[in-house]
């Protein structure tokens, strides 16, 4: 085996930590194996978590109705955002200053940090000791498919690689029987950059996993057997062999160096090997989706025996599953945030059918002892204005990216606190803002990756997670 | 250091004596007025002040002021100065600053406020400059792709000793000469040539992405002519399959979709005619130039053509965000978008890095950036009415009367909708807000258009908005008008169009533009286009408003063919920067002029490519420094001239390839004595190299074996209008007909590494492998639905005999008799499902055993490899 140095030294592009493996993926050596990493295997620092949990909240979710309770919001309910106040608000597009909109809902302190949630989340509010509570994120686009690709990629655009495929790209997964980046969604459709590679090779997009029906294309054909497909596979293998065998002519002469494999063989090596992970993941992953294994006790806690919340918990349950079982990335996607009218009624239901499972899914992760391994990010793609929005016959509120919550808990993480602040009203970040940049070389390092390190050379750019650098959030780690 | 400086200065000014006295006479508006002149009065403040520093390529802080441009912050994006404004300029600031730290010059006596009035009159007037005394400054490379093409003498290369033994196998092919002297140079023997299987197979799927069907191929093995290769080359490359298939190559190149991409992701159902001139053109073999010329500027040439027009989809296959209100953000997008994509698929280098700063590795600067993008900026992507007659009688005769008398009328409400909310807008405006508003654009200060430009975001209203001020007493009528419409569209035809891009100031014809979709499209307003300009975004930002500059071509190219009109258009007229609208048909004709350094040797490269999986020059979108250097530069300078001196002909070069020994040797097989560092990849080209097909190729492929593929070309997408994307995977016709949708492609596509988002130039698929593969081809419906056409197809053919279907299936399926082993696994396989069966015991609808062999060919990497 060569030395990762020696790697790095022969390598075209001459730096960064691209090389050792994108070498390899270049050559196609591992090129079928979910469990290799192409960027490297070898963390930059001491990591404090394995894998994340990516919880995303589309539409985006109201921060002065969850964790950012704001006494004066209340007070100035029906008035205007007072000019003091006003002034310092970015100008955004559809940032009304007029006709604040107190919360409906009541706040309350909760565990030893005492920190306030809302009646809405009453269970994540019994967790929040294990919480660190960002109020202070901020961008600046409203909409919502430029600020979810901000959230995901890092900018608005979405070109770029998703955040799940640059840690799969980094760090590969754990468990070769599974892809290393799993996506699952409730509500509409997904927005294909932001699990998508950007200029990252395809392997590493987010595979988008239907929580009732699994991974697609896993069932046998109706008609087939098992032994029907034991046998194709055995044929299926022989045959490849024999092809793989025509290239093999003079390869023994060959000193072993990897500048010298045939990229095409190694390539047709791994095909081979794909169709026996394949075979392998058929017959494993069923298993995971079969929740009849868990206890009553467990399938109760996220929630599986009530209606409004069976289908968030299920997927919150087998994301601990996945975990367990060393996926590296998980991303849910939650739609229906976007509550331009009658917020009561539809932030209501949406908390409401994720408060149980996801309370259930830290407090699972916390007694199999996987939370501290496991670093889980709860946020939507902006928040949304303290303002109410005009027209709408029950009010609600519209996009905000100047100041909204997002919050970490696991992998590292010191619960129990709040990083920044917004304005008395709760409009904009004016204290300590964060942008998801920031965020995204905070989740680098607890993954003991450092933002400058991790590169893929693109276009004759070094390429980074943090497109021009983030700021690591270090009070996150305590 | 000092020294070379102060010499370097003296020289400057005795040349400025001297050029001064060869101009003077010409000049004698100079003397006219005693109002100030650049050589008596500003030169000297220069050379005696500010160039001791700021002087030449290396100047202190990277500003030189030797340079017009260098002043007006150009490359860097910095102005010094604001034409025609001295207190606002920057460089002002720093002459009269008191702080130590920031006043200049840095070392020295300050200025006098006589020489700080001269300069503040000096850009007071205009920042007048002389180019003779200081012309702008050539950008020198001396890298191998700026430099001229020159045609390799073969004869030469030729002559050069080779190996005995080596000489007669060489044939007379040109490229086989430059192959093999490279591989003498790295001490490799090459593979021999492959078998006629092996060949007719390699060239179906590369010529035509399908496989050879099972009677050509016994055809073309049993051919004795000396040209049985040949003839089979002229007959492919004539096949209408071939365009199809290389149409697909280009449409990688154009970042093409069917759709805008970002949110809304609306579909664009007329972009496929764009799909279909690109089919057209590699079947007939359009010249490259003019190929180039219709896509760049399409809609400027005369005579009109809808050819011409649909061409132009190159450029309008930009994504859109339509549910963006910040128009300027909106139309910069798609502008960069474009001068992105035009300069990675015709120059071959990576402008992008320019938009935000000058490249950090080219000779390429943020002011060559948005030269090139303002060749763009009075057009936009749109759709287009064409004029065909046919098309045109055809549409009007099953079009409902009542279509295009509601469009107007559901328009007019709206238009007044749209008052409404103007004037409710303007009165909640403050006092400054509406001034800036109202200020012509031209005329206001920088703050004031920021302030407009926000204001203008208040302005913006989507057609749901519009809705509410639709007044009560029109309610009724629109309601009506909006359901009739949306009747009529479910089922009406539309009026023939096309997805293109269309400038209003710089094509002389006058074109139907058709509404366009979405919550904010971006908006197409014949007046306004015309005045747009191009200029500078500071760090790509589109708020931040740099100097403007005029159409031009990167300076480094520009030094080898000079553009005509264009280079020096900006120092030429003192003043305020002439900026008049300059057709893209100038820089279609620049691009394809043959001394052009870029233009044919990407193209030739792009070709080399897809014969072979990989470029003379690797990085096949970037000849820029860091790209990677020519394997075989003179291969490439050769290839080159042969496109140029055959008028651009694709199929010429195509067929010098494929008809080279090069191209024929065998696959798969090592060099020996490859132990140079050099020889890694193939580079010496010593074997031909195996690859997996393309995701297109791979289902064209499954569904031809079957018998399945339909075969006419070109027309609507599969899945567009009127069809559900569902559509698609049920579809027996090429991948390139499934409609495009962004970040939604077929499944097949989707998987095996087909273009997804198409949100920028594709130079190179990537091949990846993963258990997703492995489980679509063995478990999705697709290839099992192959595979069971396939096997009723093969029993009628070889009836009950076993040892024939056997056989049948191997020469219809991979073009090839099975071998002796094969031959004994595969009976061994058949003997024991059949056994199996025997019991009676199956489920009902068990798969036969033929059925399930078929569906294993299926799988085969065999069948899926260029082989």
């Amino acid at each position: 085996m060569i030395s990762r140095r020696e790697i790095l030294k022969r390598s075209p592009l001459g730096f960064g930590a691209i090389a050792l493996a994108e070498l390899f993926r270049r050559d196609g050596l591992f090129a079928a194996e979910w469990s290799v990493a192409a960027a490297s295997q070898q963390p930059h620092s001491h990591a404090t978590a394995r894998s994340v949990i990516f919880v995303f909240q589309g539409g985006g979710p109201s921060q002065v109705d969850t964790f950012d309770p704001k006494p004066l919001l209340q007070e100035l309910h029906g008035k205007d955002v007072p000019e003091s106040i006003g002034k310092a608000i970015p100008k955004i597009a559809r940032s009304p200053l007029n006709n604040l909109l107190g919360s409906p809902w009541k706040f309350r302190q909760y565990g030893e940090s005492g920190i306030p949630v809302s009646e809405l989340h009453p269970e994540l509010g019994r967790c929040v000791d294990d919480l660190c509570v960002i109020r202070s994120c901020q961008h600046d686009s409203p909409i919502h498919a430029p600020a979810e690709f901000i959230a995901t990629t890092g900018t608005q655009v979405g070109d770029r690689p998703s955040l799940g495929a640059w840690l799969t790209y980094g760090l590969g997964s754990e468990n070769s029987d599974l892809p290393g980046f799993v996506v699952f969604k409730t509500g509409e459709t997904i927005r294909p950059p932001a699990i998508g590679t950007g200029f990252l090779p395809a392997r590493f997009q987010g595979v988008l996993v239907d929580s009732e029906k699994g991974i697609p294309n896993l069932g046998l054909p109706s008609g087939f057997t098992r032994a029907d497909r034991e046998s194709q596979l055995r044929l299926l293998e022989t045959l490849n062999r024999e092809h793989l065998g025509k290239g093999r002519g003079k390869r023994q002469n060959l000193k072993s160096q990897i500048a010298n494999l045939d990229a095409f063989d190694s390539e047709l090596e791994a095909r081979i090997k794909s169709y026996e992970l394949a075979y392998r993941m058929q017959v494993s992953a069923p298993a995971i989706f079969d929740l009849s294994q868990e206890t009553a006790e467990t399938r109760s806690l996220y929630g599986l025996d009530q209606k409004e919340t069976a289908e968030y918990g299920r997927i919150c349950l087998l994301t601990r599953r996945l975990v367990e079982r060393g996926v590296r990335f998980i991303q849910i996607r939650s739609g229906g945030w976007d509550s331009h009218s009658d917020l009561e009624a539809e932030h209501g239901k949406k908390c409401h059918a994720i408060d149980n499972p996801l309370a259930a899914l830290l407090i699972d992760l916390k007694r199999r002892g996987l939370l501290d391994e496991t670093l889980v990010i709860c946020g939507g793609e902006f928040g949304r204005t303290p303002a109410s929005q005009r027209g709408s016959s029950k009010p609600g509120r519209d996009h905000s990216p100047s100041g909204y919550t997002t919050w970490l808990a696991g992998g590292g993480v010191r619960g129990g606190q709040i990083i920044g602040a917004t304005d008395e009203v709760g409009y904009s970040a004016v204290e300590r803002p964060i942008h998801p940049n920031d965020l995204h070389a905070t989740i680098l390092q607890a993954l003991g990756l450092d933002q400058h390190e991790l590169v893929y050379e693109h276009h004759n750019r070094r390429e980074i997670v943090t497109v021009n650098g983030g700021k690591v959030v270090q009070e996150v780690f305590g | 250091m000092l020294t070379r400086l102060r010499t370097l200065i003296a020289h400057c000014a005795t040349l400025a004596w001297i050029m001064a006295g060869a101009v003077i006479a010409d000049e004698p508006a100079a003397t006219k007025s005693k109002s100030l002149d650049f050589r008596r009065d500003v030169f000297p403040i220069l050379s005696g002040r500010c160039w001791e520093c700021h002087l030449g390529g290396d100047a202190s802080s990277g500003i030189r002021l030797d340079v017009r441009d260098e002043w007006l912050g150009e490359t860097t994006g910095r102005p010094l100065v604001v034409i025609g404004k001295s207190g606002k300029s920057r460089v002002i600031e720093v002459l009269e600053a008191r702080d130590p730290k920031i006043v200049m010059p840095a070392e020295g006596e300050r200025l006098k406020p006589a020489e700080i009035a001269t300069l503040r009159k000096w850009i007071d007037n205009g920042l007048i400059w002389d180019d003779v005394l200081l012309p702008p400054p050539k950008v020198k490379s001396d890298h191998w792709a700026f430099q001229p093409i020159r045609r390799p003498n073969v004869g030469l290369v030729f002559n050069l000793p080779v190996p005995a033994g080596q000489v007669e196998n060489l044939a007379h092919d040109p490229i086989d000469v430059f192959v093999a002297v490279k591989h003498r140079e790295l001490g490799v023997t090459p593979a021999g040539e492959a078998d006629r299987r092996t060949l007719i197979r390699r060239l179906s799927l590369d010529l035509l992405g399908l496989p050879p069907n099972r009677d050509d191929v016994e055809e073309f093995v049993a051919d004795t002519r000396s040209d049985a290769y040949e003839q089979l080359v002229d007959r492919l490359l004539a096949s209408p399959a071939h365009g199809e298939r290389w149409a697909r190559h280009w449409l990688d190149v154009a970042r093409w979709a069917e759709s805008e991409g970002y949110e809304s992701n609306h579909s664009r159902p007329f972009a496929w005619r764009y799909r279909d001139y690109v089919i057209k053109a590699f079947n007939s073999d359009k010249p490259f130039d003019e190929f180039l010329r219709q896509q760049i500027a399409g809609d400027e040439l005369p005579p009109y053509s809808d050819e011409n027009l649909i061409a132009t989809g190159f450029l309008a296959a930009a994504r859109i965000s339509s549910n963006e209100e910040d128009k300027w953000r909106q139309r910069n997008d798609v502008l960069v978008d474009i001068t992105n994509a035009t300069a990675n698929a015709f120059l071959g280098l990576t402008m992008q890095c320019a938009q935000c700063h000058n490249h950090k590795t080219d000779p390429i600067t943020t002011r060559d950036y948005y030269r090139l993008q303002a060749y763009f900026v009075t057009g936009q992507p749109i759709d287009v009415a064409l004029r065909d007659p046919a098309l045109r009688r055809d549409f009007e005769s099953r079009r409902p009367p009542e279509y295009e008398p509601s469009l107007a009328l559901r328009e007019s409400l709206l238009e007044s909708a749209r008052r409404r909310f103007h004037d409710e807008v303007r009165r909640s405006l403050k006092t400054e807000e509406l001034a800036a508003y109202d200020t012509p654009a031209e005329q206001r200060e920088v703050e004031q258009e920021r302030l407009a430009r926000l204001v203008d975001l208040k302005f913006q209203a989507s057609v749901n908005v519009l809705d509410r001020y639709i007044p009560e007493s029109d309610r009724k009528l629109y309601d009506e008008i909006k359901r009739k419409l949306t009747e009529i569209e479910k089922t009406s035809p539309r009026i023939p169009q096309t997805f293109a891009f269309y400038s209003p100031a710089t094509s002389p014809h006058r074109l139907d533009v058709l509404p366009s979709i979405g919550f904010y499209p971006l908006p197409f307003d014949r007046a306004a286009l015309p005045l747009e300009r191009g200029g500078i975004k500071i760090r790509g930002d589109v708020h931040n408003i740099g100097p403007a500059v005029t159409a031009g071509v990167p300076a480094v190219v520009g030094q080898v063919v000079n553009l005509p009109g264009s280079l020096s258009s900006i120092t030429k007229t003192h003043g305020q920067v002439e900026n008049l609208p300059l057709g893209r048909t100038t820089l279609a004709n620049w691009l394809t002029d043959p001394r052009h350094p870029l233009t044919a040797r990407v193209w030739v490269n792009r070709i080399w490519q897809w014969h072979f999986g990989a470029g003379l020059v690797a990085t096949s979108d970037d000849f820029g420094v860091r790209g990677t250097k020519p394997s075989h530069p003179e291969l490439l300078d050769w290839l080159a001239s042969e496109l140029i001196d055959s008028g651009w002909s694709t199929k010429h070069i195509q067929r010098l390839i494929v008809t080279s020994r090069t191209y024929r040797m065998k696959s798969g097989e090592q060099a020996e004595n490859s132990n140079s560092p050099l020889a890694t990849n193939n580079s010496p080209l010593s074997s031909f190299p195996r690859r997996r097909v393309e995701a297109e190729v791979l289902r064209d492929v499954q569904l031809a074996v079957a018998g399945l593929l339909e075969r006419h070309i070109g027309g609507p997408s599969v899945g567009g209008l009127g069809e559900s994307l569902e559509a698609r995977e049920k579809s027996n016709r090429r991948n390139l007909y499934l409609f495009q949708k962004r970040g939604n492609p077929p499944s097949m596509q989707g998987l095996f590494d087909g273009p997804n988002e198409a949100s920028e130039s594709c130079p190179q698929r990537h091949v990846s492998t993963t258990p997703l593969h492995a489980l679509f081809l063995l478990n999705n419906k697709f290839a099992l639905r192959c595979a069971v056409v396939l096997a009723q197809r093969i029993e009628p053919l070889a009836g009950p005999d076993r040892e024939r279907q056997i056989d049948l299936l191997f020469r219809e399926v991979l073009s090839r008799p099975t071998t002796e082993s094969e031959r004994l696994v595969l009976h061994k396989f058949l003997d024991e499902e059949t056994a199996k069966r025997s019991g009676g015991s199956t489920t009902p609808n068990a798969p036969t055993p033929l059925q399930m062999l078929c569906h294993v060919m299926m799988s085969l990497s065999e069948l899926s490899s260029l082989e």
